[in-house]
């Protein structure tokens, strides 16, 4: 059965059109669907168990895993460079030429359109770098206009704000939601009033929204279980530093993880929620660490959370002691310049890029819902996945055909420099 | 005036066996409690919200609260980090400092001449002071890790003994002499208790208080800065929450909301009681949500003991 | 008749305020004075309105409720997983793929009432029979509920989509929200309560003078309890409007929601010190909040600064009140 399957998936590859130039992104696509497996296919029975119980499947399941839009191919080096309008920072984003529109004033130029962004916690580096390429973006059209409210994680106050914008008249809604069940009946009414509402990153329980500019959660899971595979010998004691139970980003890639490490023999020692932050990740890194003296992984769903787990490694000095006096390997997604730094400094093993720099491609989806509403052009498809993109080691490897990305060939680190 | 310190003794000592009960339940469960390690941890965690205590404290003792320590806290920090370029500690040590004991200050203004009070003053600096750290470093956190001795303040060691842990013993020794034997201290007592009898007896009630919250402010920013300084990150958004947990320790160390009560020493058992309990229910694997429901469960049973042992008429 | 405008304007004076946020608003937005937003804002007043109105009750009589906010979303929470949980049981389904819940609509109205009533119970005996201070008191038990979200639900968000439910979140009668209307009846039923019954008597008598009141022979117990019993029945009501709307009930909501309730009791001129404020001084508070809150929300103002806004106007309008009656130290 798996043998058919992969011979039927290896004839698509090899007769898609996207083949030669979408190299990674089919092919990490590939690889997601060759480990896809329910919780009773894992050979490893208690890996199998943690799987069920966190409903992973649930949402694996529902992800899209599909090509670019409009044929777009991405090779590292793509993108513009600019100043965040927000935090003043300095950041190149790769996926400026996906789904382009091009600079100047956009559709009827008599008309002002005005965009209603909105999102929480701006104080967050990859938060901040979201809402700024956002900005960037309505700033390179004279004619729109966007207002950036921060809903502070309030999901009730993130559904008035939205209630504000129809209010307000607002002619499309770009939003970061927490989570998806809060944020279903207003992204329902906005577009039951005629207003296209595009969600980035996470997703919104919303079977009537416009667009969704889905980043690769799938990708940063599989790559994390693959590198471990890769360099762990199929055992470890792993601890795990996740992101609220029920979020898109925290059983994306905890699900995908699962999926990639589940026939092999790890044991999960702890699994913590953390919740993107520094100060609750080192508390409960350190806990953890207390608590078992045999852990030899850490695995991390963002980088603010990766960062406060090395800190408390560092602190109680546990770097090197995994069983047999090896270095606990940590695994991190969210590509920040700190922990791309960690990885050139060697503390951190892998970091999978996560880039927040998906704010314009949202703007852009959503200009041309505007537009295909005004009958100017035809809108965007309903779910605008974003390239696939490789891993981050100190040294250039291969793991299961992927060619590693060291740190100084990454240029699309966001947030604020390192040292 | 003696009753009640004689008063105060009487709980501590009721804190003490709580403390030495639970230390031994706790190594009983996991012998690794009495590691240097753990120890360490304990105090390194609870000191940050303990340091503000006594500040909490002192606010209590004369009657009032003040909600606004988080935001104190987060601004005072977030202020220093932005001079982190100018690579000096010591700038940004002392504008941290500097702009705590200013927040302090004000809402000791507020709460004096003003005349609002203090729940609503801190209620209201609580949201004021925070945001305007936000709009100042336009939500971005700073990074102080090359300042070697603000890093220190966390990180340093003298001998065996970890910087923050002496810090945390220095403040407890100078805060305890100073409410227990300095004139100042020992009038936050009369003023907390018996605010008229204060007056007569020529103590100003308005420079109490604007005292203690000052010192308040300035424990905020001391504790904010060891936070950040351990995380290597300061972050505008920390504190959050912090005003209600403080209190619950000060409370339970002996201060009542309606004055005149407490002790600083009765605090320092409270804070390690506090870090304790924490420090075993995550031994115990228990998650974080879990040990808040004891949390409550044992601050509420700390109470009735308390009032059961001391059978107050109403 | 003479009409005393000073005095009219001086006891109605948030009324008045009220009248010109909402007059600046028309004129300076364009979207302000529109069915749908002026719909928004009175539906956004119901829940913190809500909670101000029983913090108020326990105000009156010199004590403090934080446990409101957890208390929000407890009572759906506990209906949901209780009926979940016997669900397993007795084998009938409660909730269907993706926990949403699929029973009955009247179970989950009743048993939010039911835990509202319970935890008001449970704050007042541990306030006078545990000798506890009402600070500490509802601030364990704000902990606690805090903590049960969480372990009740697991992390995970419970949706609320039966239609028998959410049409509370969304109906509208002769144009006004729902909520409002149930907002609005609750505080005119309060204000009765206060003024006309037994009551609001005893509640004003003990938050006068507790000692006073105890020795002229009133059971003081009773009627604090009574008033915790209020502010829990409100805090459920307003948990039964928020998750309507929401159409989610889920542990990480409702954070923060007992300081707005204090601060819109307060600005409303209710007294932290017992004694002074009504339900209309309450319902007063969270108009003008409620209508400020619109108003920037018409004005697109930066969510900092609209906090900043805020906490200086609480400070304002205590300071003024204050000048007006010189309050006693708390």
């Amino acid at each position: 059965m798996k043998l058919l399957r992969n011979l039927i998936l290896g004839t698509i590859f090899l007769f898609s059109t996207n083949l030669y130039a979408a190299d990674i992104h089919s092919h990490i696509n590939n690889l997601i669907a060759e480990n896809q497996k329910g919780w009773k296919e894992f050979e490893n029975k208690e890996l199998g168990k943690f799987f069920k119980k966190d409903g992973f499947r649930d949402f694996l399941d529902v992800y899209p895993v599909t090509s670019l839009t409009g044929g777009f191919e991405w090779k590292p080096g793509m993108g513009r460079e600019f100043e965040g309008p927000l935090s003043g920072l300095p950041i190149k984003a790769p996926f400026s030429d996906y789904i382009p529109i091009e600079e100047g004033p956009v559709l009827n130029t008599d008309k002002t359109y005005r965009i209603g962004f909105v999102y929480h916690w701006g104080f967050h580096p990859w938060l901040i770098s979201l809402a700024d390429t956002a900005v960037y973006e309505a700033n390179l059209h004279a004619n729109v206009e966007i207002e950036v409210l921060d809903a502070e994680g309030d999901d009730n106050k993130m559904g008035q704000m939205i209630d504000d914008f129809i209010a307000k008249q607002m002619d499309a809604i770009v939003m970061w939601p927490a989570r998806e069940a809060p944020m279903g009946p207003p992204v329902e009414r906005a577009e039951a009033a005629g207003i296209p509402v595009v969600s980035l990153d996470r997703r919104a329980a919303a079977p009537n929204i416009s667009s969704e500019v889905l980043g690769n959660f799938y990708a940063n899971g599989l790559q994390q279980g693959l590198y471990l595979n890769h360099v762990a010998n199929g055992e470890g004691n792993i601890v795990m530093n996740r992101k609220p139970l029920g979020s898109t980003a925290d059983s994306m890639r905890s699900g995908a993880f699962m999926e990639a490490i589940g026939n092999y023999n790890y044991v999960i020692s702890e699994s913590m929620h953390t919740n993107s932050s520094r100060k609750a990740a080192f508390e409960a890194t350190q806990d953890a660490l207390q608590a078992h003296d045999d852990v030899s992984v850490i695995f991390n769903t963002g980088g603010e959370e990766a960062l406060g787990a090395l800190d408390a490694v560092l602190e109680a000095n546990r770097l090197n002691s995994a069983p047999g006096g090896g270095k606990i390997i940590i695994l991190v997604n969210d590509d920040s310049k700190e922990t791309v730094n960690e990885v050139r400094k060697g503390n951190m093993d892998v970091v999978v890029p996560y880039t927040p720099l998906l704010g314009g491609i949202g703007v852009r989806a959503a200009i041309l819902h505007i537009g295909a509403k005004e009958g100017l052009n035809d809108a965007p498809p309903k779910q605008i996945v974003t390239p696939n993109l490789p891993m981050i080691t100190k040294e250039k490897m291969v793991i299961a055909g992927i060619e590693t990305i060291t740190p100084d060939e990454w240029p699309y680190a966001y947030g604020p420099e390192a040292e | 005036m003696i009753f009640k310190l004689l008063n105060n003794t009487g709980n501590n000592v009721n804190l003490l066996i709580l403390f030495f009960i639970l230390c031994s339940f706790a190594v009983f469960i996991s012998p690794a409690f009495l590691d240097f390690d753990n120890i360490q941890n304990i105090i390194r965690t609870v000191m940050v919200l303990g340091i503000i205590a006594f500040g909490m404290t002192m606010v209590m003792i004369l009657g009032e609260i003040d909600l606004s320590v988080g935001s104190i806290a987060a601004f005072s920090c977030a202020f220093g980090g932005l001079f982190v370029d100018s690579n000096s500690s010591f700038i940004v040590i002392i504008l941290t400092l500097l702009a705590g004991t200013f927040c302090g200050f004000l809402n000791g203004i507020g709460v004096t001449i003003i005349k609002v009070p203090s729940l609503i003053m801190t209620l209201g600096t609580m949201a004021i002071i925070r945001n305007v750290g936000y709009i100042m470093t336009k939500g971005q956190a700073a990074y102080p890790t090359k300042l070697e001795i603000y890093m220190a303040s966390a990180k340093g060691y003298v001998g065996i003994f970890p910087i923050p842990v002496i810090i945390f013993i220095i403040l407890s020794i100078v805060c305890a002499i100073l409410i227990r034997y300095s004139t100042v201290g020992k009038s936050f007592y009369v003023v907390g208790s018996n605010p008229v009898a204060s007056i007569l007896s020529g103590i100003s009630n308005n420079s109490s208080k604007i005292i203690a919250f000052t010192v308040c402010g300035l424990c905020c920013s001391i504790a904010g800065l060891i936070q950040s300084a351990r995380l290597g990150q300061i972050d505008p958004h920390m504190g959050i929450g912090w005003e209600l947990t403080v209190i619950a320790i000060a409370v339970l160390g002996g201060a009542s909301l309606y004055g005149g009560k407490g002790s600083i020493e009765g605090t320092i058992i409270a804070t390690l009681i506090i870090g304790v309990i924490n420090n075993l229910l995550n031994l115990l694997g228990m998650s974080n949500h879990s040990q808040e429901v004891v949390i409550a469960i044992i601050i509420i049973s700390m109470v009735l003991i308390h009032n059961f042992r001391k059978k107050q008429p109403s | 008749m003479e009409i005393n405008f000073k005095k009219l304007i001086k006891n109605h004076f948030l009324l008045f305020v009220f009248f010109i946020i909402c007059l600046v608003g028309t004129f300076t937005s364009e979207y302000f004075f529109t069915l749908i937003n002026i719909q928004n804002m009175i539906r956004n007043m119901a829940v913190p309105g809500l909670l101000a109105l029983g913090v108020s009750f326990v105000f009156l009589v010199s004590r403090i409720d934080l446990s409101v906010g957890s208390l929000t979303i407890f009572g759906p929470i506990l209906a949901v997983s209780s009926l979940a949980f016997f669900g397993d049981i007795f084998d009938f389904k409660v909730l269907v793929r993706g926990n949403q819940y699929a029973h009955s609509a009247t179970f989950l109205v009743v048993v939010s009432l039911l835990t509202g009533i319970l935890v008001g119970f449970l704050n007042g005996v541990g306030v006078m029979y545990g000798k506890i201070t009402s600070f500490i008191m509802t601030l364990a038990m704000m902990k606690a509920l805090w903590g049960l979200n969480y372990v009740l639900t697991h992390g995970h968000a419970y949706y609320l989509q039966i239609p028998t439910y959410t049409w509370i979140g969304t109906l509208n009668l002769f144009y006004i929200p729902f909520s409002t209307w149930i907002y609005v009846l609750m505080t005119i039923v309060a204000g009765i309560i206060m003024k006309y019954t037994l009551i609001g008597r005893r509640i004003y008598s003990i938050g006068g003078d507790e000692k006073t009141a105890r020795l002229a022979g009133i059971n003081v117990t009773f009627w604090v309890i009574i008033a915790f019993i209020m502010s829990g029945f409100c805090a459920s009501v307003a948990g039964i409007l928020f998750s309507s709307r929401l159409q989610t009930v889920d542990a990480p909501l409702a954070v923060g929601f007992e300081l707005t309730a204090i601060a819109f009791a307060v600005v409303g001129g209710v007294s932290l010190t017992g004694g002074r404020g009504s339900p209309y001084r309450a319902f007063l508070g969270t108009i003008v909040m409620g209508a400020l809150f619109s108003l920037f929300s018409m004005w697109g103002l930066n969510t900092w600064h609209r906090n900043i806004v805020v906490g200086i106007i609480i400070i304002l309008v205590v300071m003024l009140d204050q000048r007006k009656n010189n309050f006693g130290r708390i």
